[in-house]
Protein backbone atom coordinates (compact mmCIF):
# COMPACT_ATOMS: atom_id res chain seq x y z
CA UNK A 1 0.00 0.00 0.00
CA UNK A 2 0.98 3.26 -0.66
CA UNK A 3 2.86 4.69 2.35
CA UNK A 4 2.69 8.28 1.86
CA UNK A 5 -1.04 8.56 1.84
CA UNK A 6 -1.44 6.86 4.85
CA UNK A 7 0.09 9.78 6.87
CA UNK A 8 -2.65 12.26 5.74
CA UNK A 9 -5.30 9.52 7.63
CA UNK A 10 -3.04 10.09 10.53
CA UNK A 11 -2.39 14.42 10.30
CA UNK A 12 -6.17 15.56 11.29
CA UNK A 13 -6.10 14.07 14.35
CA UNK A 14 -2.22 14.67 15.68
CA UNK A 15 -2.90 18.15 14.84
CA UNK A 16 -5.87 18.43 16.66
CA UNK A 17 -3.87 16.67 20.00
CA UNK A 18 -0.48 18.81 19.24
CA UNK A 19 -2.49 22.04 19.44
CA UNK A 20 -4.98 21.04 22.28
CA UNK A 21 -2.73 18.89 24.33
CA UNK A 22 0.89 19.19 23.30
CA UNK A 23 1.30 22.64 23.39
CA UNK A 24 -0.59 23.22 27.13
CA UNK A 25 2.07 20.83 28.17
CA UNK A 26 4.78 22.86 26.91
CA UNK A 27 3.23 26.05 28.04
CA UNK A 28 2.72 24.19 32.62
CA UNK A 29 6.33 22.84 31.86
CA UNK A 30 7.64 26.56 30.87
CA UNK A 31 5.29 27.61 34.07
CA UNK A 32 6.31 25.54 36.51
CA UNK A 33 9.78 27.64 36.18
CA UNK A 34 8.04 30.97 37.02
CA UNK A 35 6.72 32.77 40.51
CA UNK A 36 2.89 33.73 38.74
CA UNK A 37 0.25 34.28 41.07
CA UNK A 38 -2.82 34.55 39.04
CA UNK A 39 -4.60 37.61 40.73
CA UNK A 40 -0.85 39.72 40.06
CA UNK A 41 0.60 39.26 36.76
CA UNK A 42 3.25 39.52 34.81
CA UNK A 43 4.82 35.80 36.20
CA UNK A 44 8.80 36.22 36.65
CA UNK A 45 11.58 33.33 35.98
CA UNK A 46 12.36 31.53 39.09
CA UNK A 47 14.28 28.87 37.96
CA UNK A 48 13.71 25.79 40.41
CA UNK A 49 12.10 28.10 43.32
CA UNK A 50 8.88 26.21 42.78
CA UNK A 51 9.94 22.63 43.10
CA UNK A 52 12.06 23.59 46.28
CA UNK A 53 8.82 25.13 47.86
CA UNK A 54 7.22 21.85 46.88
CA UNK A 55 9.33 19.71 47.91
CA UNK A 56 10.03 21.70 51.29
CA UNK A 57 6.37 21.86 52.08
CA UNK A 58 5.21 18.96 54.41
CA UNK A 59 1.70 19.18 53.17
CA UNK A 60 3.10 18.03 49.26
CA UNK A 61 4.69 14.78 50.95
CA UNK A 62 1.45 14.09 53.24
CA UNK A 63 -0.81 14.35 49.72
CA UNK A 64 2.11 12.05 48.50
CA UNK A 65 1.61 9.16 51.31
CA UNK A 66 -1.73 9.73 51.02
CA UNK A 67 -1.96 8.99 46.87
CA UNK A 68 0.48 6.29 47.33
CA UNK A 69 -1.27 5.01 50.67
CA UNK A 70 -4.92 5.10 48.62
CA UNK A 71 -3.60 3.41 45.32
CA UNK A 72 -1.61 0.42 47.06
CA UNK A 73 -4.69 -0.21 49.03
CA UNK A 74 -7.37 0.36 46.29
CA UNK A 75 -5.50 -1.52 43.42
CA UNK A 76 -4.57 -4.56 45.85
CA UNK A 77 -8.57 -4.89 46.66
CA UNK A 78 -9.45 -4.60 42.97
CA UNK A 79 -7.23 -7.12 41.88
CA UNK A 80 -8.06 -9.65 44.20
CA UNK A 81 -11.81 -8.65 44.33
CA UNK A 82 -11.52 -8.71 40.42
CA UNK A 83 -9.82 -12.10 40.28
CA UNK A 84 -11.91 -13.94 42.60
CA UNK A 85 -15.43 -12.74 40.53
CA UNK A 86 -13.84 -13.23 36.93
CA UNK A 87 -13.27 -16.70 38.24
CA UNK A 88 -16.12 -17.06 39.81
CA UNK A 89 -18.36 -15.77 36.73
CA UNK A 90 -16.41 -17.75 34.63
CA UNK A 91 -17.22 -21.23 36.91
CA UNK A 92 -21.18 -20.80 36.80
CA UNK A 93 -23.41 -21.75 34.39
CA UNK A 94 -26.54 -20.30 34.23
CA UNK A 95 -27.38 -16.70 34.46
CA UNK A 96 -24.06 -15.42 33.70
CA UNK A 97 -25.76 -12.87 31.16
CA UNK A 98 -27.85 -11.42 34.32
CA UNK A 99 -24.75 -11.34 36.51
CA UNK A 100 -22.85 -9.19 33.99
CA UNK A 101 -25.69 -6.96 33.25
CA UNK A 102 -25.64 -6.01 37.02
CA UNK A 103 -21.96 -6.00 36.84
CA UNK A 104 -21.84 -3.19 34.53
CA UNK A 105 -24.15 -1.35 36.60
CA UNK A 106 -21.74 1.15 38.64
CA UNK A 107 -19.83 1.65 35.28
CA UNK A 108 -22.62 3.34 33.81
CA UNK A 109 -22.69 5.71 36.86
CA UNK A 110 -20.66 8.86 36.49
CA UNK A 111 -17.91 9.07 38.82
CA UNK A 112 -18.86 12.28 40.69
CA UNK A 113 -22.45 11.01 40.59
CA UNK A 114 -21.02 7.79 42.34
CA UNK A 115 -19.11 9.67 44.57
CA UNK A 116 -22.18 11.12 46.31
CA UNK A 117 -24.40 8.24 46.03
CA UNK A 118 -21.22 6.53 48.15
CA UNK A 119 -21.21 9.62 50.63
CA UNK A 120 -24.70 9.04 51.65
CA UNK A 121 -23.97 5.34 52.12
CA UNK A 122 -21.19 7.03 54.58
CA UNK A 123 -23.16 9.32 56.59
CA UNK A 124 -22.68 7.88 60.55
CA UNK A 125 -26.53 7.92 61.98
CA UNK A 126 -28.23 8.00 58.58
CA UNK A 127 -26.45 6.32 55.97
CA UNK A 128 -27.05 2.93 54.98
CA UNK A 129 -23.49 1.40 55.44
CA UNK A 130 -23.64 1.65 59.23
CA UNK A 131 -27.53 0.41 59.41
CA UNK A 132 -26.21 -2.97 57.66
CA UNK A 133 -23.02 -2.67 60.02
CA UNK A 134 -25.38 -2.86 63.27
CA UNK A 135 -27.74 -5.31 61.74
CA UNK A 136 -24.56 -7.94 62.10
CA UNK A 137 -23.80 -6.48 65.22
CA UNK A 138 -20.87 -4.02 64.32
CA UNK A 139 -20.98 -0.40 65.36
CA UNK A 140 -20.07 1.59 62.38
CA UNK A 141 -17.57 4.34 62.72
CA UNK A 142 -17.75 7.70 61.75
CA UNK A 143 -16.50 7.10 58.41
CA UNK A 144 -16.06 10.42 56.36
CA UNK A 145 -15.85 12.44 59.43
CA UNK A 146 -13.11 10.16 61.22
CA UNK A 147 -9.81 10.97 59.57
CA UNK A 148 -8.67 7.24 59.91
CA UNK A 149 -11.12 6.02 58.07
CA UNK A 150 -12.19 8.76 55.54
CA UNK A 151 -9.51 7.56 52.89
CA UNK A 152 -11.03 3.65 53.26
CA UNK A 153 -14.12 5.13 52.72
CA UNK A 154 -12.59 6.65 49.39
CA UNK A 155 -10.85 3.12 48.42
CA UNK A 156 -14.57 1.29 49.08
CA UNK A 157 -16.67 3.85 46.93
CA UNK A 158 -13.19 3.28 44.13
CA UNK A 159 -13.57 -0.14 44.28
CA UNK A 160 -17.59 -0.35 44.12
CA UNK A 161 -16.94 1.32 40.95
CA UNK A 162 -14.18 -0.02 39.26
CA UNK A 163 -13.91 -3.37 40.19
CA UNK A 164 -16.32 -4.27 37.46
CA UNK A 165 -14.19 -3.03 34.57
CA UNK A 166 -11.26 -5.94 36.42
CA UNK A 167 -13.73 -8.36 36.31
CA UNK A 168 -15.18 -8.27 32.95
CA UNK A 169 -11.59 -7.94 31.14
CA UNK A 170 -10.45 -10.57 33.18
CA UNK A 171 -13.66 -12.96 32.34
CA UNK A 172 -13.17 -11.71 28.87
CA UNK A 173 -9.78 -12.90 29.19
CA UNK A 174 -11.12 -16.56 30.73
CA UNK A 175 -13.72 -16.89 28.25
CA UNK A 176 -11.25 -16.66 25.40
CA UNK A 177 -8.29 -18.79 26.80
CA UNK A 178 -7.49 -22.11 24.93
CA UNK A 179 -8.25 -24.88 26.77
CA UNK A 180 -5.85 -27.52 25.66
CA UNK A 181 -3.45 -27.09 28.16
CA UNK A 182 -6.49 -26.74 30.96
CA UNK A 183 -7.70 -30.06 29.52
CA UNK A 184 -4.75 -31.68 29.26
CA UNK A 185 -4.10 -31.05 33.10
CA UNK A 186 -7.29 -32.12 34.05
CA UNK A 187 -6.06 -35.71 32.29
CA UNK A 188 -2.90 -35.69 34.06
CA UNK A 189 -5.10 -35.31 36.74
CA UNK A 190 -4.15 -31.58 38.12
CA UNK A 191 -6.68 -30.33 40.85
CA UNK A 192 -8.85 -27.23 39.97
CA UNK A 193 -6.29 -25.59 42.13
CA UNK A 194 -3.43 -26.54 40.98
CA UNK A 195 -5.06 -25.56 37.34
CA UNK A 196 -5.98 -22.41 38.44
CA UNK A 197 -1.73 -21.81 39.80
CA UNK A 198 -0.01 -22.94 37.24
CA UNK A 199 -2.10 -22.63 33.96
CA UNK A 200 -4.87 -20.26 33.94
CA UNK A 201 -2.73 -17.52 36.20
CA UNK A 202 0.05 -17.70 34.15
CA UNK A 203 -2.22 -18.03 30.92
CA UNK A 204 -3.90 -14.34 32.47
CA UNK A 205 -1.04 -12.73 32.72
CA UNK A 206 -0.60 -10.09 30.24
CA UNK A 207 -4.34 -9.20 31.09
CA UNK A 208 -3.81 -8.85 34.97
CA UNK A 209 -0.93 -6.64 34.01
CA UNK A 210 -3.14 -4.49 31.81
CA UNK A 211 -5.88 -3.66 34.48
CA UNK A 212 -3.05 -3.16 36.76
CA UNK A 213 -1.60 -0.62 34.74
CA UNK A 214 -5.17 1.17 34.19
CA UNK A 215 -5.67 0.69 37.43
CA UNK A 216 -2.90 2.03 38.33
CA UNK A 217 -3.06 4.86 36.51
CA UNK A 218 -6.37 6.14 37.42
CA UNK A 219 -6.23 5.46 41.07
CA UNK A 220 -3.04 8.05 40.82
CA UNK A 221 -5.07 10.23 39.58
CA UNK A 222 -8.11 10.04 41.41
CA UNK A 223 -10.21 12.82 41.93
CA UNK A 224 -14.15 12.91 41.23
CA UNK A 225 -14.87 10.66 43.80
CA UNK A 226 -12.56 12.64 46.59
CA UNK A 227 -14.63 15.86 45.88
CA UNK A 228 -17.78 14.65 45.88
CA UNK A 229 -17.27 12.50 49.20
CA UNK A 230 -14.38 14.40 51.62
CA UNK A 231 -13.58 17.57 49.61
CA UNK A 232 -10.22 16.52 50.86
CA UNK A 233 -10.74 16.53 54.54
CA UNK A 234 -10.89 15.80 57.42
CA UNK A 235 -7.60 17.58 58.28
CA UNK A 236 -5.53 16.10 55.49
CA UNK A 237 -6.20 12.30 54.96
CA UNK A 238 -7.88 11.99 51.57
CA UNK A 239 -5.93 15.04 50.21
CA UNK A 240 -4.09 13.13 47.48
CA UNK A 241 -1.90 14.78 45.52
CA UNK A 242 -4.99 16.21 42.91
CA UNK A 243 -6.31 17.70 45.81
CA UNK A 244 -3.32 19.16 46.98
CA UNK A 245 -2.93 20.57 43.25
CA UNK A 246 -6.36 21.37 42.34
CA UNK A 247 -6.16 23.76 45.83
CA UNK A 248 -2.92 25.10 45.05
CA UNK A 249 -3.99 26.17 41.66
CA UNK A 250 -7.48 27.22 41.93
CA UNK A 251 -7.87 28.21 45.65
CA UNK A 252 -4.32 29.80 46.22
CA UNK A 253 -3.99 30.97 42.23
CA UNK A 254 -0.39 29.61 42.67
CA UNK A 255 -0.09 28.62 38.62
CA UNK A 256 3.64 28.51 39.04
CA UNK A 257 3.57 26.10 41.70
CA UNK A 258 1.20 24.21 40.97
CA UNK A 259 2.33 23.42 37.48
CA UNK A 260 5.43 22.56 39.23
CA UNK A 261 3.24 19.93 41.18
CA UNK A 262 2.11 18.61 37.56
CA UNK A 263 5.08 18.11 36.39
CA UNK A 264 6.23 16.20 39.35
CA UNK A 265 3.04 14.06 39.14
CA UNK A 266 4.12 13.66 35.41
CA UNK A 267 7.17 12.01 36.34
CA UNK A 268 5.99 10.07 38.71
CA UNK A 269 3.37 8.69 35.87
CA UNK A 270 5.97 8.37 33.23
CA UNK A 271 8.23 5.98 35.31
CA UNK A 272 4.79 3.45 35.70
CA UNK A 273 4.27 4.64 31.34
CA UNK A 274 7.66 3.69 30.46
CA UNK A 275 7.83 0.12 32.37
CA UNK A 276 4.13 -0.65 30.66
CA UNK A 277 5.11 0.58 27.03
CA UNK A 278 8.40 -1.28 27.35
CA UNK A 279 6.47 -4.35 28.32
CA UNK A 280 4.30 -4.24 25.59
CA UNK A 281 7.16 -4.02 23.35
CA UNK A 282 8.39 -7.06 24.61
CA UNK A 283 5.31 -8.67 24.36
CA UNK A 284 4.45 -7.35 20.69
CA UNK A 285 7.94 -8.75 19.84
CA UNK A 286 7.23 -11.95 20.95
CA UNK A 287 3.86 -12.29 19.18
CA UNK B 1 -17.43 -36.16 45.44
CA UNK B 2 -20.64 -34.69 43.70
CA UNK B 3 -21.74 -33.38 47.36
CA UNK B 4 -18.81 -31.36 47.45
CA UNK B 5 -19.05 -30.16 43.85
CA UNK B 6 -22.35 -28.58 44.72
CA UNK B 7 -21.66 -27.06 47.71
CA UNK B 8 -18.79 -25.31 46.13
CA UNK B 9 -21.39 -24.42 43.62
CA UNK B 10 -24.13 -23.15 46.21
CA UNK B 11 -21.34 -21.39 47.87
CA UNK B 12 -19.94 -19.65 44.22
CA UNK B 13 -23.64 -18.41 43.78
CA UNK B 14 -24.51 -17.16 46.96
CA UNK B 15 -21.36 -15.08 46.83
CA UNK B 16 -21.97 -13.83 43.52
CA UNK B 17 -25.81 -12.77 44.41
CA UNK B 18 -24.27 -11.28 47.44
CA UNK B 19 -21.65 -9.27 45.47
CA UNK B 20 -24.16 -8.04 42.31
CA UNK B 21 -26.76 -6.76 45.31
CA UNK B 22 -23.99 -4.88 46.78
CA UNK B 23 -22.70 -3.64 43.61
CA UNK B 24 -26.24 -2.49 42.81
CA UNK B 25 -27.03 -1.44 45.81
CA UNK B 26 -25.95 2.43 46.09
CA UNK B 27 -28.33 3.43 42.88
CA UNK B 28 -30.96 1.73 43.71
CA UNK B 29 -31.00 3.23 47.42
CA UNK B 30 -30.64 6.51 45.50
CA UNK B 31 -33.47 6.12 43.28
CA UNK B 32 -35.45 4.94 46.41
CA UNK B 33 -34.48 7.88 48.30
CA UNK B 34 -35.57 10.24 45.77
CA UNK B 35 -38.83 8.63 45.55
CA UNK B 36 -39.69 9.75 49.00
CA UNK B 37 -41.16 12.36 51.15
CA UNK B 38 -38.71 13.38 53.94
CA UNK B 39 -40.18 11.93 56.51
CA UNK B 40 -39.58 8.52 54.89
CA UNK B 41 -36.54 9.52 53.47
CA UNK B 42 -34.64 10.10 57.04
CA UNK B 43 -36.10 7.59 59.30
CA UNK B 44 -34.10 5.25 61.20
CA UNK B 45 -34.52 2.29 60.92
CA UNK B 46 -34.66 2.55 57.02
CA UNK B 47 -38.08 2.57 55.33
CA UNK B 48 -38.42 -0.32 52.70
CA UNK B 49 -41.94 0.36 51.98
CA UNK B 50 -43.70 4.07 51.29
CA UNK B 51 -45.82 6.10 49.67
CA UNK B 52 -43.82 7.25 46.33
CA UNK B 53 -43.59 10.78 44.89
CA UNK B 54 -42.61 12.80 42.30
CA UNK B 55 -42.13 15.76 43.28
CA UNK B 56 -38.45 15.92 43.91
CA UNK B 57 -37.71 14.84 40.35
CA UNK B 58 -40.40 17.24 39.20
CA UNK B 59 -38.54 20.25 41.38
CA UNK B 60 -34.83 19.86 40.10
CA UNK B 61 -36.27 19.85 36.46
CA UNK B 62 -38.66 22.34 36.48
CA UNK B 63 -37.46 24.78 39.26
CA UNK B 64 -33.77 24.42 39.26
CA UNK B 65 -31.73 24.70 35.83
CA UNK B 66 -30.87 21.31 35.48
CA UNK B 67 -32.77 21.21 31.93
CA UNK B 68 -30.04 24.34 30.71
CA UNK B 69 -27.16 21.67 32.67
CA UNK B 70 -28.59 18.91 30.40
CA UNK B 71 -28.69 21.06 27.13
CA UNK B 72 -24.93 21.67 28.07
CA UNK B 73 -23.66 18.37 28.60
CA UNK B 74 -25.56 17.04 26.04
CA UNK B 75 -24.18 19.62 23.23
CA UNK B 76 -20.53 19.15 24.25
CA UNK B 77 -20.82 14.88 24.16
CA UNK B 78 -22.56 14.88 21.10
CA UNK B 79 -20.33 18.04 19.52
CA UNK B 80 -17.43 15.99 20.97
CA UNK B 81 -18.71 12.27 19.17
CA UNK B 82 -19.54 14.13 15.76
CA UNK B 83 -15.70 15.68 15.59
CA UNK B 84 -13.90 13.14 17.59
CA UNK B 85 -14.73 9.80 16.40
CA UNK B 86 -14.51 10.93 12.77
CA UNK B 87 -10.42 12.17 13.44
CA UNK B 88 -9.91 8.90 15.46
CA UNK B 89 -11.50 7.27 12.28
CA UNK B 90 -8.98 8.61 10.04
CA UNK B 91 -6.33 7.96 12.19
CA UNK B 92 -6.90 4.94 13.24
CA UNK B 93 -7.15 3.66 9.42
CA UNK B 94 -3.99 5.20 8.94
CA UNK B 95 -2.09 3.15 11.74
CA UNK B 96 -3.99 -0.14 10.88
CA UNK B 97 -3.18 -0.15 7.23
CA UNK B 98 0.73 1.13 7.66
CA UNK B 99 2.31 -0.73 10.04
CA UNK B 100 6.28 0.27 10.70
CA UNK B 101 7.81 0.90 13.31
CA UNK B 102 7.47 4.74 12.95
CA UNK B 103 3.53 4.12 13.22
CA UNK B 104 4.28 1.55 16.47
CA UNK B 105 5.93 4.81 18.49
CA UNK B 106 3.35 6.63 17.42
CA UNK B 107 0.80 4.34 18.84
CA UNK B 108 2.75 4.19 22.13
CA UNK B 109 2.68 7.90 22.15
CA UNK B 110 -1.09 8.07 22.10
CA UNK B 111 -1.00 5.77 25.10
CA UNK B 112 1.12 8.26 26.85
CA UNK B 113 -0.75 11.05 26.40
CA UNK B 114 -3.93 8.62 27.51
CA UNK B 115 -1.81 8.39 31.22
CA UNK B 116 -0.80 12.05 31.53
CA UNK B 117 -2.27 13.90 35.29
CA UNK B 118 -5.26 15.85 33.51
CA UNK B 119 -4.45 18.14 36.37
CA UNK B 120 -1.01 19.25 35.00
CA UNK B 121 -3.32 20.27 31.76
CA UNK B 122 -6.06 22.16 33.21
CA UNK B 123 -3.84 24.74 34.66
CA UNK B 124 -2.58 26.47 30.98
CA UNK B 125 -6.32 25.45 29.83
CA UNK B 126 -7.87 27.54 32.81
CA UNK B 127 -5.16 30.45 32.11
CA UNK B 128 -5.25 30.27 28.31
CA UNK B 129 -9.33 29.80 28.07
CA UNK B 130 -9.14 33.13 30.28
CA UNK B 131 -6.61 35.06 27.65
CA UNK B 132 -8.47 34.26 24.87
CA UNK B 133 -12.44 34.70 26.29
CA UNK B 134 -13.08 31.03 26.05
CA UNK B 135 -14.05 30.62 29.44
CA UNK B 136 -17.76 29.25 30.45
CA UNK B 137 -18.35 28.59 26.46
CA UNK B 138 -19.50 25.17 24.90
CA UNK B 139 -17.24 25.62 22.22
CA UNK B 140 -13.90 25.63 24.59
CA UNK B 141 -15.14 22.17 26.29
CA UNK B 142 -15.90 20.48 23.69
CA UNK B 143 -12.43 21.23 22.05
CA UNK B 144 -10.73 19.69 25.06
CA UNK B 145 -13.35 16.53 25.19
CA UNK B 146 -12.41 16.03 21.40
CA UNK B 147 -8.28 16.16 22.20
CA UNK B 148 -8.49 13.77 24.73
CA UNK B 149 -10.84 11.32 23.13
CA UNK B 150 -8.53 10.90 20.51
CA UNK B 151 -5.90 8.54 22.13
CA UNK B 152 -8.58 5.84 23.53
CA UNK B 153 -10.99 6.44 20.16
CA UNK B 154 -8.07 5.63 18.11
CA UNK B 155 -6.81 2.64 19.95
CA UNK B 156 -10.36 1.30 20.16
CA UNK B 157 -10.63 1.64 16.33
CA UNK B 158 -7.23 0.53 15.08
CA UNK B 159 -7.91 -2.84 16.77
CA UNK B 160 -11.49 -3.14 14.71
CA UNK B 161 -9.92 -2.04 11.61
CA UNK B 162 -6.97 -4.73 12.36
CA UNK B 163 -9.91 -7.05 12.64
CA UNK B 164 -11.06 -6.39 9.01
CA UNK B 165 -8.45 -8.32 6.32
CA UNK B 166 -6.52 -6.17 3.70
CA UNK B 167 -8.03 -7.67 0.78
CA UNK B 168 -10.98 -5.64 1.43
CA UNK B 169 -8.88 -2.98 0.48
CA UNK B 170 -6.98 -4.15 -2.40
CA UNK B 171 -10.57 -5.24 -3.88
CA UNK B 172 -11.71 -1.74 -3.44
CA UNK B 173 -8.40 -0.58 -5.28
CA UNK B 174 -8.83 -3.07 -7.85
CA UNK B 175 -12.59 -1.58 -8.07
CA UNK B 176 -11.15 1.67 -8.70
CA UNK B 177 -11.72 3.12 -5.03
CA UNK B 178 -8.87 5.99 -3.99
CA UNK B 179 -7.79 5.26 -0.80
CA UNK B 180 -10.54 7.68 0.89
CA UNK B 181 -13.40 6.46 -1.00
CA UNK B 182 -11.76 3.03 -0.01
CA UNK B 183 -12.05 4.23 4.06
CA UNK B 184 -15.51 5.15 3.81
CA UNK B 185 -17.06 3.03 1.73
CA UNK B 186 -16.02 -0.12 2.16
CA UNK B 187 -13.72 -0.51 4.76
CA UNK B 188 -15.73 1.29 7.76
CA UNK B 189 -18.71 0.11 7.11
CA UNK B 190 -17.59 -2.86 8.07
CA UNK B 191 -16.72 -1.77 11.39
CA UNK B 192 -19.99 -0.49 12.09
CA UNK B 193 -20.48 -2.65 15.57
CA UNK B 194 -16.90 -1.15 16.29
CA UNK B 195 -17.89 2.40 15.40
CA UNK B 196 -21.08 2.12 17.66
CA UNK B 197 -18.63 1.07 20.85
CA UNK B 198 -16.80 4.12 20.45
CA UNK B 199 -19.65 6.55 19.90
CA UNK B 200 -20.59 5.20 23.14
CA UNK B 201 -17.54 5.69 24.57
CA UNK B 202 -16.79 8.88 23.32
CA UNK B 203 -20.32 10.23 24.08
CA UNK B 204 -19.56 8.71 27.79
CA UNK B 205 -16.06 10.31 28.36
CA UNK B 206 -17.38 13.83 27.15
CA UNK B 207 -20.67 13.33 29.46
CA UNK B 208 -19.05 12.39 32.69
CA UNK B 209 -16.15 14.72 32.56
CA UNK B 210 -16.11 16.73 35.65
CA UNK B 211 -12.42 18.30 36.64
CA UNK B 212 -12.01 20.47 33.35
CA UNK B 213 -15.68 21.07 33.10
CA UNK B 214 -15.78 22.60 37.15
CA UNK B 215 -12.48 24.46 36.30
CA UNK B 216 -13.36 26.12 32.83
CA UNK B 217 -17.28 26.39 33.20
CA UNK B 218 -19.25 29.22 34.96
CA UNK B 219 -23.22 29.83 34.97
CA UNK B 220 -23.57 30.00 30.87
CA UNK B 221 -21.95 26.17 30.11
CA UNK B 222 -22.12 24.32 33.50
CA UNK B 223 -22.40 21.01 33.00
CA UNK B 224 -24.54 18.29 34.93
CA UNK B 225 -21.55 16.42 37.11
CA UNK B 226 -20.52 20.12 38.05
CA UNK B 227 -23.98 21.13 39.31
CA UNK B 228 -24.81 17.99 41.03
CA UNK B 229 -21.41 18.15 43.09
CA UNK B 230 -22.81 21.19 43.72
CA UNK B 231 -25.96 20.01 45.18
CA UNK B 232 -24.31 17.44 46.80
CA UNK B 233 -22.05 19.07 48.84
CA UNK B 234 -24.89 21.25 50.60
CA UNK B 235 -26.52 20.29 53.44
CA UNK B 236 -28.38 17.06 54.43
CA UNK B 237 -31.78 18.47 53.74
CA UNK B 238 -31.07 19.51 49.82
CA UNK B 239 -30.37 15.36 49.82
CA UNK B 240 -33.98 14.37 48.25
CA UNK B 241 -33.18 17.06 45.49
CA UNK B 242 -30.02 15.85 44.98
CA UNK B 243 -30.81 12.18 44.80
CA UNK B 244 -33.32 12.98 42.57
CA UNK B 245 -30.63 15.03 40.06
CA UNK B 246 -27.83 12.31 40.68
CA UNK B 247 -30.92 9.61 39.32
CA UNK B 248 -32.11 11.53 36.78
CA UNK B 249 -28.43 12.30 35.59
CA UNK B 250 -27.75 8.19 34.85
CA UNK B 251 -30.83 7.32 34.21
CA UNK B 252 -30.35 7.59 30.15
CA UNK B 253 -26.50 6.37 30.44
CA UNK B 254 -28.05 3.13 32.47
CA UNK B 255 -30.93 2.19 30.01
CA UNK B 256 -28.36 2.82 27.12
CA UNK B 257 -25.85 0.83 28.57
CA UNK B 258 -28.32 -2.09 29.37
CA UNK B 259 -29.57 -2.07 25.59
CA UNK B 260 -25.80 -1.62 24.22
CA UNK B 261 -23.95 -4.05 26.67
CA UNK B 262 -22.46 -5.89 24.36
CA UNK B 263 -20.82 -3.07 22.73
CA UNK B 264 -19.96 -1.54 25.78
CA UNK B 265 -18.44 -4.90 27.40
CA UNK B 266 -16.60 -5.15 23.69
CA UNK B 267 -15.03 -1.28 24.34
CA UNK B 268 -13.85 -2.27 27.72
CA UNK B 269 -12.06 -5.28 26.87
CA UNK B 270 -10.96 -4.32 23.41
CA UNK B 271 -8.11 -2.29 24.59
CA UNK B 272 -6.75 -5.44 26.60
CA UNK B 273 -7.43 -8.19 23.88
CA UNK B 274 -5.13 -6.83 21.39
Amino acid sequence: MNKRGNLWFILPSSLVMLVIIIYPLYYAIKMSFYSYYLPSPPPFFIGLGNYIDILTDSIFWSSMKVTFHFVAVDIALQLVLGITVALMLDKVTKGKGIFTTLILLPLAVTPVVGGLFMRWLFIPDWGMLNYFLSLIGISGPSWLADSDWALYSIVLADTWQQTPFVILVLYAGLQSLPQEPIEAAMVDGATGFNQLRHIILPLLKPLILFVLVMRTMDAFRIFDTIIAMTGGGPGMSTEAVTVYNYRLAFRSLEIGMASAVGVITLLILAVFIWLYIRFLAAVNEEA
Amino acid sequence: MKLRKRLVEVVIYAFLILFVMVLVFPVFWALMTSLKHPVDAFAMPPKWFFTPTLKFHQFIWTERPFPKYLFNSLSIALGTVLISVPLAALAAYGYSRYKSKWTQRAMFSLLAVRMFPRMLLVIPFFVMAKHFGLYDTIFVMILISVAFNQPFATWLLKGFFDEVPIELDEAAVVDGCSKLQTFYRIILPAIRPGLVTTVIFSFLLAYNEYLFALVLTGTESKTLPVAIAEYGAEKIEYWLLSSAGAIGIIAPIVILMVILQRHFIKGLTMGALK
